[in-house]
C-alpha cells in the first residue's frame, strides 16, 4: 500500500524544479496554493499505524551490499510530524505569496520543506543525513536572500554551525554502522557514536550552548524565510532526538535549562523577531524535556507541544512579519499603536501569544501541562519547577511583545493592514490554536501513544486553578512594576565568546602556527639539502657538519659576550671619554663645614682603631 | 486632575495590599497547611522575581549598538 504512495518530499522537490518556469503572475500563485494542498493530501493518504514499533516502509533503494536507503517509513511519530509540517509549511507557502517575488526564494523554501519531510519519513540514518544536509543549504538561501551584509554574515555563521553538526552526525552514523552493521534509525548504545550523534542533533535542536546560530540568523532572514526557518530545522532535530535519545535524564534537564535560558534572553530583546527566536529555544526546552523524560506521556507531551508550537509560533512570526512589512520597523521601541491600524494582525497575535503563554483555553496550555505532568509523575521536581517558571517568563515576554507592538501609544507610526495572502494563513493557524485548546482530543488522536494521551485530563481542576493563579499574578506584577519595558541595548549571548575565540584562532593560525610552519619547512629543506650535499661529497659534508657544530657551540659564548661583557666594556670606555672631555677648571663639589668636621672625626676615629688593633696584635 | 491622580495612587496602593494579603495567605496555605490550592500564586511571584533578578544581572553585559557590528 505504502509503495503506491509518493513520498511527500518528491512533491516539493518537483515544485522547486518547476517554479522558475511559471513566471511571476497568477499561474505561480495557483501552483503554490495547489502545492500546499497537495502536500497535505500526500500525508493524509498514509494509513495511521497503530503501534510505535511497527512502521510501514517503502521506496527502499539498495546502494551497496547490505546498505539500503529507506526513503519512506511511516509510523505514528513520523505521521504526526508530517501532518504539522505540511499544515504549517502550507501556511508559510501561502503567506510567502504576499511578500516574495523571487523564484529562487520559493525554490529554497520548497527544497527546505521537502527535505524536512524527507528527513522525518527517512527510515535509516544515511537517508536522514542526506536530507539533513539539503535542509541546511536550502535554508541558508532563505537567509541570504535578504541581501544585506548582516544577513550574509549571519548566514555564514549559520552554515558553519550546521556543517559542524552535520559532520558530527555523519561521524556518529559511521561509527554506529561499523559497530552494529546497521543504519536503522533507532536508539544508540553509549560510546563515541552516542556522543557524536547527540552533538549533531543538539545543534539542530538548539541545545545550550549550541543554540547561538538560531537567534543570530532567524531575525536576519527574509520575512517569509523566517517563517519557513521557524518551522523545520529545530523540529526535525526534536523528532530525531525522540527517535534516538528518549528517556535520557540528562536530555530532560537540558530541556529545563533551555526553557529558562531562552526565556530570559527573550525578555531582554528589543527586535521582535529576535525575541521570537529566543522563544524558539525556550519552547524547544519543553519538547527536549518531554523526550528526555521518555515516558509515554512525556513523549506525547513533547510531540503535542511541537505540534502546538508550530501553530502558535508560525502565527507569531507571520504577525511580526506583517508588522515589519507594514511599518518597516522591527524594534519594540519604534513600534506601538498598531492595534487599530492592523486589527486582524493584532487579534491573531494576541491569540498566539495567549497560546504560547499557556493560558487556559488555548493549545499551549494543553501540551505544556502534559510535559509538566510527565515531569511531576517521574518525581523530577527541579525540572517541574524550571518548566513552570518558564511559563511565567513566556507570559512576561509576550505581554511585552503584544503591549509594546500594538497597545502602547505611538502617534507617529503609519501602517495599514497586511495583504490578504498574509492574513489568511495567520487566521487559519490562530483558529487551530483555539480549536485544539477547546478540543484537545483532536490532537490526542494524532499523538504517538494515543492510549496514554486519552487518559490525560488537561483541564484537571487543581492544575487549571494553579495555572490561572500563576498567570494572573504575572500579569498583575508585569503592569504594576513596569520593569520589563523595551530598551535599545543589546545583550551579548555566548556567540560573543565564539566570535572572540574565532578571532583568537585566526590570529593563532596566521601568526604562531604560520611561523612554526615556515620554520618547520626551512628545517626540512635544510635536512634535505644536507642529504643532497652529503651524497655528492661525504668528506666535505662531514667537514661542513663539524664546522657547523663548532659554530653552534661557540655561538652561545659570543652571544653572552655581546649581551653582557661588551656593554659593560662599552660603558666604561664611554665614561672615560666623557670624563676626559670635561674641562679641568670644573668647580669642585663642596660640603658644609659640619660635614667636613664630621668626616675628619670619622677618619681620626678609624685611625685610632687601626692603631689600637695594630698595638694589640704586636704586643707580646 | 489632582483628585484623579490621588485616586490612582490609592487604587494602586489597595491593589498592592490585596496582593500582599494573597501572598501571605498563599505562603501559609502551601507551607503550613500543605495545600496546593494557591501554589500558582507563589510560582507567579517567584517567577517574576527570578526574571527581574536575572534581567538585572544580565544588564552587566548589555551594550549599545548591534551585536553583529
Amino acid at each position: 500500500m505504502i509503495e503506491a504512495t509518493i513520498p511527500p518530499f518528491l512533491i516539493f522537490f518537483f515544485g522547486a524544479a518547476v517554479i522558475p518556469l511559471l513566471g511571476k503572475g497568477k499561474v505561480r500563485q495557483i501552483f503554490l496554493v495547489a502545492l500546499a494542498l497537495l502536500g497535505v493530501v500526500s500525508v493524509r493518504l498514509f494509513i495511521p499505524q497503530t503501534g510505535w514499533i511497527t512502521p510501514q516502509a517503502g521506496w527502499i533503494v539498495s546502494i551497496l551490499p547490505g546498505i539500503e536507503l529507506t526513503f519512506l517509513q511511516v509510523d505514528r511519530l513520523s505521521l504526526v510530524m508530517g501532518y504539522i509540517f505540511v499544515l504549517a509549511g502550507g501556511a508559510a507557502i501561502i503567506y510567502a505569496i504576499g511578500t516574495v517575488k523571487e523564484a529562487g526564494q520559493y525554490q529554497c523554501g520548497l527544497l527546505y520543506m521537502g527535505s524536512a519531510l524527507g528527513a522525518i519519513f527517512a527510515g535509516d540514518f544515511f537517508t536522514l543525513y542526506i536530507f539533513w544536509e539539503i535542509m541546511a543549504f536550502s535554508s541558508l538561501g532563505l537567509i541570504w536572500y535578504e541581501g544585506s551584509r548582516r544577513a550574509r554574515d549571519a548566514g555564514m555563521r549559520y552554515i558553519l554551525f550546521h556543517l559542524f553538526g552535520g559532520c558530527a552526525l555523519l561521524a556518529g552514523i559511521i561509527i554506529h554502522y561499523v559497530n552494529t552493521n546497521s543504519i536503522v534509525l533507532s536508539p544508540v548504545e553509549p560510546g563515541w557514536e552516542y556522543f557524536l550523534l547527540l552533538l549533531g542533533i543538539g545543534v539542530n535542536a538548539a541545545f545550550i550552548p549550541l543554540h547561538t546560530w538560531l537567534p543570530d540568523s532567524y531575525p536576519k532572514a527574509t520575512i517569509a524565510g523566517t517563517i519557513f526557518l521557524s518551522i523545520f530545522t529545530t523540529k526535525t532535530g526534536i523528532y530525531v532526538l525522540a527517535r534516538t535519545f528518549s528517556g535520557v535524564e540528562a536530555v530532560a534537564y537540558m530541556g529545563g535549562l533551555m526553557c529558562l535560558y531562552g526565556v530570559i534572553f527573550a525578555i531582554l530583546q528589543n527586535d521582535v523577531r529576535k525575541l521570537l527566536s529566543y522563544h524558539i529555544v525556550s519552547q524547544l526546552g519543553y519538547m527536549v524535556a518531554g523526550v528526555g523524560i521518555g515516558t509515554f506521556i512525556g513523549i506525547n507531551g513533547a510531540i503535542a507541544h511541537l505540534f502546538n508550537n508550530l501553530l502558535f509560533k508560525t502565527t507569531l512570526f507571520m504577525c511580526m512579519g506583517a508588522v515589519i512589512y507594514a511599518t518597516g520597523k522591527h524594534n519594540l521601541t519604534e513600534l506601538g499603536g498598531l492595534a487599530r491600524k492592523m486589527p486582524v494582525t493584532m487579534i491573531t497575535c494576541v491569540i498566539a501569544a495567549l497560546s504560547i503563554s499557556g493560558v487556559v483555553g488555548f493549545n499551549g496550555y494543553v501540551s505544556k501541562g502534559m510535559v509538566i505532568h510527565a515531569a511531576q509523575a517521574e518525581g523530577m521536581q527541579l525540572l517541574t519547577i524550571a518548566l513552570t517558571l518558564g511559563s511565567v517568563g513566556t507570559l512576561i515576554s509576550f505581554l511585552k511583545l503584544t503591549y509594546f507592538a500594538f497597545f502602547s501609544k505611538n502617534e507617529e507610526i503609519e501602517a495599514k493592514e497586511a495583504p490578504l495572502p498574509m492574513l489568511i494563513p495567520m487566521c487559519f493557524t490562530a483558529f487551530l490554536c483555539i480549536a485544539i485548546g477547546w478540543f484537545p482530543r483532536l490532537l490526542y488522536g494524532l499523538l504517538p501513544f494515543e492510549e496514554a494521551a486519552s487518559h490525560f485530563n488537561a483541564y484537571e481542576v487543581g492544575h487549571t486553578i494553579g495555572v490561572v493563579e500563576l498567570l494572573l499574578m504575572t500579569v498583575f506584577l508585569f503592569f504594576m512594576l513596569g520593569f520589563f519595558a523595551p530598551h535599545d541595548k543589546i545583550t551579548y549571548d555566548m556567540d560573543y565568546l565564539y566570535r572572540k575565540a574565532g578571532r583568537g584562532f585566526l590570529w593563532f593560525s596566521e601568526k604562531p602556527l604560520m611561523g612554526f610552519a615556515v620554520g618547520a619547512e626551512k628545517t626540512v629543506l635544510r635536512i634535505a639539502d644536507f642529504f643532497v650535499t652529503f651524497s655528492k661529497n661525504p668528506l666535505r659534508a662531514l667537514r661542513v657538519m663539524a664546522d657547523l657544530i663548532g659554530v653552534a657551540l661557540i655561538k652561545p659564548f659570543v652571544f653572552l659576550f655581546n649581551l653582557v661583557i661588551h656593554p659593560v666594556y662599552k660603558y666604561y670606555e664611554q665614561d672615560l671619554e666623557r670624563t676626559k672631555s670635561q674641562p679641568l677648571e670644573e668647580p669642585m663639589t663642596t660640603v658644609s663645614l659640619g660635614t667636613a668636621v664630621l668626616l675628619v672625626l670619622l677618619f681620626f676615629t678609624l685611625y685610632l682603631i687601626v692603631m689600637l688593633i695594630h698595638g694589640w696584635l704586636i704586643s707580646p | 486632575m489632582v483628585k484623579g491622580r490621588m485616586d490612582k495612587k490609592v487604587l494602586r496602593g489597595l491593589l498592592i495590599l490585596v496582593v500582599c494579603v494573597v501572598l501571605v495567605v498563599s505562603v501559609v496555605s502551601v507551607f503550613l497547611l500543605d495545600s496546593e490550592l494557591l501554589i500558582g500564586v507563589l510560582y507567579g511571584v517567584a517567577g517574576v522575581g527570578l526574571f527581574m533578578l536575572l534581567a538585572k544581572v544580565l544588564t552587566l553585559i548589555q551594550k549599545e549598538g548591534k551585536q553583529d557590528d
